[in-house]
């Protein structure tokens, strides 16, 4: 049968870079890594199967010692069933626990590699990915993984032995009868595949439809202000949502009518058996060519092919998407880690920043930034203009060599950002981007996120030095709030004062700030605005800025244009020459003066 | 209390008394059938021993067409059980969705968004599968425990209670077993969650991250998740090993008793060879019922505790409530009226103490003040949103507690601070308050909110989607799309509770002269802290602390120097150069 014949099956057929061999040997070989745990599964496995495949040859010995009414015999019989018993206890938590802790085990650490992973590959790499696939891969993917990969192969081994075992010792008490009872094995398993198959897709469209009902009731709970604003609206959503509901119930009812057929069509393979064995058998019993006990002990290896065979076919039905979950985990593991040769493990101290020739771009071809040149002396507050796709944001991903220019330097305190680790340069530079990074944890994890070490009284010192006290002060659980996903309990001012406070507890040498173009009430605004300029003074600060009041307060103004620099200089400088600058400008301006 | 919930859960079944009757008949038909089989088996192992092929065949005959019966009675008990559980939940999510759409407001802000979502899809989730088990498992297994009790009493008493002494201790390992594996899964699936929203927020701010150097902090929080996560999941697989192996161990201990002691009664001749291998497949039959009583034991409780939070969600009554006699509200004039107004969220600290004031018709009035002065409190009470504590809102001279909701809300529109946005195209989201309105009315809505320019620069136009599984829209994209919403109803009053902050000065000062001269005549109010939109305002009432502390037109109130003309003073430099 193999796997082509499940190829056929698999309704998810992407296309791939492995063959399935290889796949299935690099999962083996994973599996094997925990050797200890692998051999003691494997063993107890195989232990419990023959435990379980001599099972009903033993009540054979049992039956016929008390056909023949040989007590000794029974009692011997007896205790040797007992010590199988035993034994199938013992191999069944040796099993049981050896395979959940294997495949919990490869999770782990393959969750822990690929995190580590994914904080070191090149920011290219994961560019074009939805974060919603990356994300799957290290869980349901190692999911996927760690649940049929390791002990699920082993189970399928001892699936394939259960029955192989089971055909064996059926052959050595009766060939004639156990023909006869081989031919009903193809039968379950086209049953199998038949009903397995179907109730796949089945649930699939199960989990579509609880995914409506769920999103319908979440958006309207979420969305309640407007429902409520609305209510008279209140019929036609019922009947929208009974219309779904309803679908989701057909769904499940369908599923149900496919999984429930499994039942009669395994009865009727089951009264074939029956009938075979009792009436084909019966008959060579009573020809004196078969014990009694023999009998009885076929009834119990027939029932023996009905599980191993259901989880066999299950197995291959989903062996292609395993395999496909399996490639993607190695694929996400090939990714290139960023280069990060540096041999200077100090940060630099000054924080002068210059730009020497600097050409580059994202696709070949396509150059976002040419021949830039400038030069930011330490302390200097900088700000960066410029229309949309000027390159400002890939000025700022150079200097933190997330990227490497096509030509051209780009040199801290004189020195190429390549000549330092990438810590070290990182822990120089501090980026507050337009959009604060927020974690789930509370207010004060956030702030702490740049250097762990700082305390909470740090950062209570911070927000009086910065002035920002009362606008953390309305949280309800002050430092202790917890931050919920996407900072949603937060205002756009809140979030910004955890960005502010991330800078003065890492206190870097270079600050580099993109301004959040999202506006806050004037109240915050101000405050904010008188927090960033203590921020700035003791540090280099290079602000890619949107607001015109950062503009005015700038030591210097650099004007990016097409990715060139066309003019540099103070704001009335810039003003006067009637430039690109005094151009934008006037739009801001305009928009103001109203 | 859970008997209470249980006999809400049976009315609900009441309603497909039909498919109850027909599951538990064919569950109990079914496990007949398969008790049956065994004493054909014996019958025909007795006849093996001594007789002759053509008496074998009619017991054999029987074996297999029970086989073939109880098979086809799982079926329509399996299936029916299922469909008895769809429809009833069915039922009970409908009931739980309407009742959503009757709850106030303030029941929501009260209420975690996930965990009523989960009131109406996972609990109601939990009653279903343990009506399915109820109906096709329990009652069966039941059946079978009293039944092949029966039958074996009625081979061999000593030989039954012999055999059964291993049993009840399978039940109480189950019952440990559900019981503690439930709790741990539930704390496993909370860490899971948080471990994957973890690799969701640093792979979605990836360069933020590397930018922040904050691989230390962040590793530490994973490893400590996915340590949790694994300790969580060896705790149940040590519960597992140690559970069903043993089970399956005591299974075996009874069906060796029966071998051992019952095989020995065979050769002393007290019951026949037959009777062994009956009780052998009897005591076979045993395993499964107790263990399925341990389980029913834990999933009545956990359905019971499910269960209670459906019902308490149905129960909670909607504060803001119809009176009985209310009438249709007919705004004609669109006058408001807030008389001596006092509302408080919590019953402790007073939000709004006594605001008394009067917008006439069709004047366009701003209300200012300092964050936390009250303002979106007191709008949200004109279109009842709530009820005052003490006092009253005044439509046209009529007490809006006195008016059908429905008359209300279709002739006062507002647009709150927070804007939602479906997760739906963007015609639906404009149209969610009149789904029937016609494209013209669509776009005519969109371009009084400016929104329309930004909508045709789109390639899908007003079919694209927007929210969770569309395109993002910029807050004040959102706050426009919001505004054309509530203009599409064409209401006689607009509220909008500062909803324009988001957007900028030019296009803001658009929107309000497309309003107010579109609906020149209507009432407007509006909240803002833009000193432009307030010299807009035929009127600014100024709030603080509650209550309303100045009244006037821009310049008067300028002149006065109090509380406005500070927070003017604050507001106008830094506005202006937005």
């Amino acid at each position: 049968m193999g796997w082509r014949f499940h190829r056929l099956l698999a309704e998810e057929e992407a296309e791939r870079r492995y063959p399935d061999r290889v796949l299935i040997a690099k999962l083996l070989k994973l599996a094997l890594s925990y050797r200890l745990y692998f051999i003691a599964l494997a063993v107890a496995t195989l232990a419990r199967i023959g435990l379980n495949v001599l099972n009903p040859y033993v009540v054979k010995f049992v039956i016929d010692s008390v056909v023949s009414g040989n007590l000794s015999s029974l009692a011997y019989w007896s205790a040797v069933f007992l010590g199988l018993a035993l034994a199938s206890l013992i191999m069944g938590f040796v099993s049981s626990y050896s395979s959940s802790y294997l495949s919990n085990k490869v999770m782990y650490d393959l969750r822990n590699k690929m995190y580590r992973h994914i904080h070191r590959v090149k920011l290219q790499e994961v560019a074009g990915e939805p974060v919603g696939k990356i994300v799957s891969r290290i869980t349901n993917d190692v999911d996927t993984i760690g649940n049929v990969a390791t002990s699920g192969l082993l189970d399928t081994v001892g699936d394939v032995i259960t029955i192989g075992g089971a055909m064996f010792m059926m052959w050595s008490l009766s060939p004639q009868l156990s023909l006869v009872c081989y031919m009903l094995i193809p039968l379950m398993v086209l049953v199998n595949v038949f009903v397995i198959s179907k109730a796949r897709r089945a649930y699939r469209e199960t989990r579509k439809k609880i995914a409506e009902v769920t999103s319908r009731i979440s958006q309207d709970v979420a969305g309640a202000s407007v429902v409520q604003a609305f209510s008279y609206r209140k019929r036609k959503n019922v009947e929208e949502f009974r219309r779904i509901n309803e679908e989701n119930m057909r769904a499940n009812v369908q599923a149900a009518a496919i999984t429930s057929s499994m039942s009669p069509l395994m009865a009727i393979i089951q009264a074939i058996g029956a009938a075979i064995i009792l009436v084909y058998g019966g008959n060579l019993v009573l020809q004196g060519m078969l014990s009694l006990g023999t009998l009885m002990a076929f009834y119990g290896y027939l029932d023996m092919f009905f599980r191993p065979v259901r989880t066999l076919v299950m197995f291959f039905t989903t062996l292609q998407s395993t395999l496909a979950a399996t490639e993607r985990v190695f694929t996400f593991l090939e990714w290139e880690p960023e280069r990060d040769e540096g041999e200077i493990e100090e940060p630099p101290k000054l924080g002068e920043v210059e730009f020497r020739n600097v050409t580059f771009g994202y696709k070949e071809g396509i150059p976002v930034l040419k021949n830039v040149s400038f030069k930011v002396r330490p302390g200097e507050f900088i700000a960066i203009v410029g229309p949309t796709g000027a390159g400002k944001t890939t000025l700022v991903n150079l200097l933190l060599r997330f990227y490497e220019p096509w030509s051209g330097e780009i040199l801290i305190d004189g020195v190429d950002v390549r000549r330092y680790k990438l810590s070290a340069l990182r822990s120089a530079i501090l980026m507050v981007p337009q959009e604060p990074l927020l974690i789930s944890g509370t207010v004060l994890d956030n702030i702490l996120l740049a250097n762990p070490k700082a305390t909470a009284e740090d950062v209570k010192k911070a927000l009086r030095a910065l002035g920002l006290e009362d606008l953390i002060e309305t949280l309800p659980e002050g430092l202790e709030t917890r931050v919920l996903e996407g900072g949603k309990n937060l205002s756009v001012g809140q979030r910004q004062v955890i960005s502010f406070l991330r800078v003065f507890i890492a206190n870097p040498k270079i600050l580099v700030l993109d301004e959040a173009t999202s506006s806050v009430d004037p109240y915050t605004e101000a405050k904010l605005q008188a927090a960033l300029e203590k921020l700035a003074r003791s540090r280099t600060t290079i602000v890619i800025a949107h607001r015109l009041q950062t503009v005015v307060n700038a030591d210097r103004i650099i004007v990016l244009d097409g990715g060139r620099v066309v003019e540099e200089g103070r704001h009335e400088e810039l003003l006067k020459k009637g430039g690109v600058y005094a151009k934008l400008y006037g739009i801001q301006l305009g928009v103001a003066a109203r | 209390m859970a008997e209470n919930y249980a006999r809400r859960l049976l009315a609900y079944v009441a309603k497909h008394w039909r498919l109850a009757a027909l599951t538990t008949a064919s569950s109990l038909a079914a496990t007949i059938a398969t008790l049956v089989i065994p004493l054909y088996t014996r019958s025909a192992v007795n006849v093996l021993v001594t007789g002759r092929l053509d008496q074998l065949l009619p017991y054999a005959l029987m074996i297999v067409a029970l086989t073939v019966l109880q098979g086809v009675l799982g079926f329509a008990t399996n299936f029916v059980s299922q469909y008895l559980a769809q429809r009833v939940i069915y039922d009970l999510r409908n009931d739980v969705y309407r009742h959503l759409q009757e709850l106030s407001l303030g029941f929501y802000k009260t209420m975690d968004t996930g965990q009523l979502v989960a009131r109406a899809t996972s609990d109601i989730e939990v009653s279903s599968r343990f009506l399915r088990f109820a109906f096709s498992g329990f009652s069966g297994a039941v059946l079978t425990l009293a039944i092949a009790l029966y039958m074996m009493f009625t081979i061999s008493p000593v030989l039954t209670l012999y055999a059964l002494a291993p049993l009840p201790l399978i039940f109480l390992l189950v019952r440990r077993y559900a019981k503690r594996a439930r709790a741990i899964f539930d704390r496993a699936r909370a860490v899971y969650g948080e471990m994957t929203s973890h690799v969701t927020e640093v792979v979605s701010g990836l360069r933020v991250v590397r930018a922040l150097n904050a691989f230390a902090f962040l590793w530490r929080r994973f490893l400590t998740l996915n340590s949790e996560y694994l300790d969580l999941s060896l705790d149940v697989a040590k519960l597992r090993a140690s559970t069903w192996p043993l089970v399956g161990f005591l299974s075996a201990l009874s069906t060796l008793i029966v071998l051992w002691a019952g095989g020995g009664m065979v050769v002393q001749g007290a019951i026949s060879i037959g009777d062994l291998v009956a009780m052998t497949l009897y005591v076979g039959m045993m395993t499964w019922p107790f263990i399925a009583l341990g389980f029913f034991t834990v999933m009545y409780a956990r359905s019971m505790a499910a269960l209670s939070r459906v019902f308490e969600l149905l129960d909670t009554e909607p504060e803001v409530k119809e009176a009985p006699d209310a009438v249709p509200l007919e705004v004609r004039r669109g006058e408001v009226e807030l008389r001596d107004v006092w509302f408080s969220y919590d019953g402790k600290k007073w939000i709004l103490k006594g605001v008394s004031f009067k917008v006439r018709p069709g004047e366009v009035v701003a209300i200012v003040g300092p964050a936390g002065s009250g303002k979106s409190t007191l709008v949200q009470l004109i279109p009842r949103f709530y009820d005052p504590q003490r006092g009253a809102v005044l439509i046209d001279g009529v007490d809006v507690r006195r008016v059908k909701l429905e008359s209300l809300r279709r002739q006062v529109g507002i647009v709150h601070q927070d804007i939602y946005v479906f997760p739906d195209t963007i015609r639906n989201n404009i149209a969610y308050g009149k789904p029937d309105a016609s494209m013209e009315e669509i776009v005519r809505a969109a371009k009084l909110a400016k929104l329309h320019d930004f909508i045709k620069s789109l390639p899908q136009g007003y079919d694209t989607p927007v929210g969770e599984r569309g395109v993002t829209l910029s807050g004040g994209q959102r706050q426009r799309l919001a505004i054309a919403r509530t203009l599409l109803i064409d209401p006689k009053i607009i509220i909008l509770d500062d909803s324009t902050s988001n957007v900028d000065a030019e296009t803001e000062k658009a929107i309000y002269d497309a309003i107010t001269k579109h609906f020149k005549g209507k009432t407007i109010i509006v909240i803002t802290q833009r000193p432009s939109t307030m010299k807009l305002a035929d009127r600014i009432i100024v709030l603080d602390g509650g209550r309303v502390v100045e009244e006037g037109r821009h310049e008067e109130l300028l002149k006065k120097g109090g509380v406005y003309a500070k927070l003017y003073g604050m507001l106008a430099p830094k506005a202006e150069v937005v």
